[in-house]
């Protein structure tokens, strides 16, 4: 079988995407884990000039750096294909695939050190009494 | 694009100024979304799979590869034990209603567990010797067809697009392969002669 990669953008307009890239996981609390959407993962911060920066999840903070990838990275979509020569009683699943350059991403903020701890520290963020953050890092 | 970008703010994440900060949420449809996948590409195959000249080819029992017009390249994914946050781009429509009202908020639409990288090999012509070899052929076959009429057996027979399903090349390796097997294209399908045989051994 033949799958067509196929994109609808121009080489200088397509959509760039961004990665956040840091060791380990990101966990939810149990009673959040079913409605993580729109939930808080964390901050990231920029403190001065320089392309480092500092991201806060829960009570640690990782240090990293805004990186150019060595070589850029597709973002694909799998697709199928809709083909109005297809007639009404063939086989839906010989539809063909497609896979679409939906974006590219050239650039990561990485972050590889070893988080600090912050649990002495004041928590500005958190508006409610909380004893843990909803999102929290887990390196295992 | 649909929903997937309607919150992404990638640009809020890279263009960062400095002296700030930005909070990150996951995405209103944060999930597995298992039909986005990564691919990492040399700069100089962009062009290529931007102006729509590339695909993978295989069968399903077989490991995918990817075609540009003249090379033939193995896709293999690398997992990460990292945690890759994807962030999309934000829908230019909204942010062109809402401006500077709102901040973006940037949004993690999926974790990535890896990437595919690509890996320049040979085309995988040996096939193509085999399909050939099924159905040579025969001058003596024609004459009896057209004689007694009798409906031509089409099994073994490849067309061009038959053979772009089945053999792991590109078009450009693929018409080597075909010129090296001294194959000529008959009535729409690729054949090789009794004696074209005798040369491959």
């Amino acid at each position: 079988m033949q799958i067509q990669v196929k994109c609808g953008c121009r080489e200088d307009s397509c959509p760039e995407w961004a990665i956040v890239e840091l060791q380990g996981a990101v966990e939810a609390q149990p009673s959040f884990r079913d409605r993580l959407q729109n939930l808080e993962i964390g901050c990231l911060c920029r403190p001065s000039s320089e392309e480092k920066y500092t991201f806060t999840v829960g009570y640690h903070e990782l240090s990293g750096s805004k990186v150019p990838l060595k070589k850029p990275l597709l973002v694909l979509k799998k697709k199928r294909a809709f083909d109005p020569e297809e007639s009404i009683d063939s086989d839906p699943n010989s539809s063909r695939m497609e896979l679409e350059v939906i974006g590219i991403i050239r650039q990561r903020i990485l972050f590889k050190t070893r988080p600090k701890a912050l649990i002495s520290k004041p928590q500005p963020t958190i508006k409610e009494k909380k004893v843990t953050p909803p999102v929290t890092l887990f390196q295992g | 694009m649909e929903h997937e970008s309607c919150r992404g703010g990638a640009k809020a994440v890279l263009n960062l100024q400095s002296n700030s900060s930005i909070s990150i949420a996951y995405h209103p449809h944060f999930g597995p979304h298992d039909d986005l996948m990564l691919l990492e590409i040399d700069e100089k195959l962009l062009p290529g799979i931007l102006h729509n000249r590339v695909s993978l080819r295989g069968q399903s029992d077989e490991e995918a590869v990817l075609c540009m017009p003249s090379k033939t390249y193995a896709v293999k994914f690398v997992g990460t034990s990292n945690s890759m946050f994807l962030v999309p781009p934000s829908d230019p429509s909204e942010s062109s209603e809402t401006a500077s009202d709102e901040p973006v908020v940037p949004s993690v639409l999926k974790v990535a567990l890896g990437i595919m990288e690509l890996v320049e090999v040979a085309p995988k012509l040996d096939k193509l010797k085999l399909l050939l070899m099924e159905n040579p052929y025969r001058p003596e076959d024609e004459m009896d067809v057209e004689e007694l009429e009798i409906e031509k057996d089409k099994t073994g027979l490849f067309q061009w697009e038959d053979l772009v399903d089945r053999i792991q090349a590109s078009d450009e390796e693929l018409r080597a392969g075909l010129r090296a097997l001294s194959a000529v294209e008959i009535d729409g399908y690729w054949r090789i002669g009794m004696r074209s045989i005798w040369i491959l051994f």
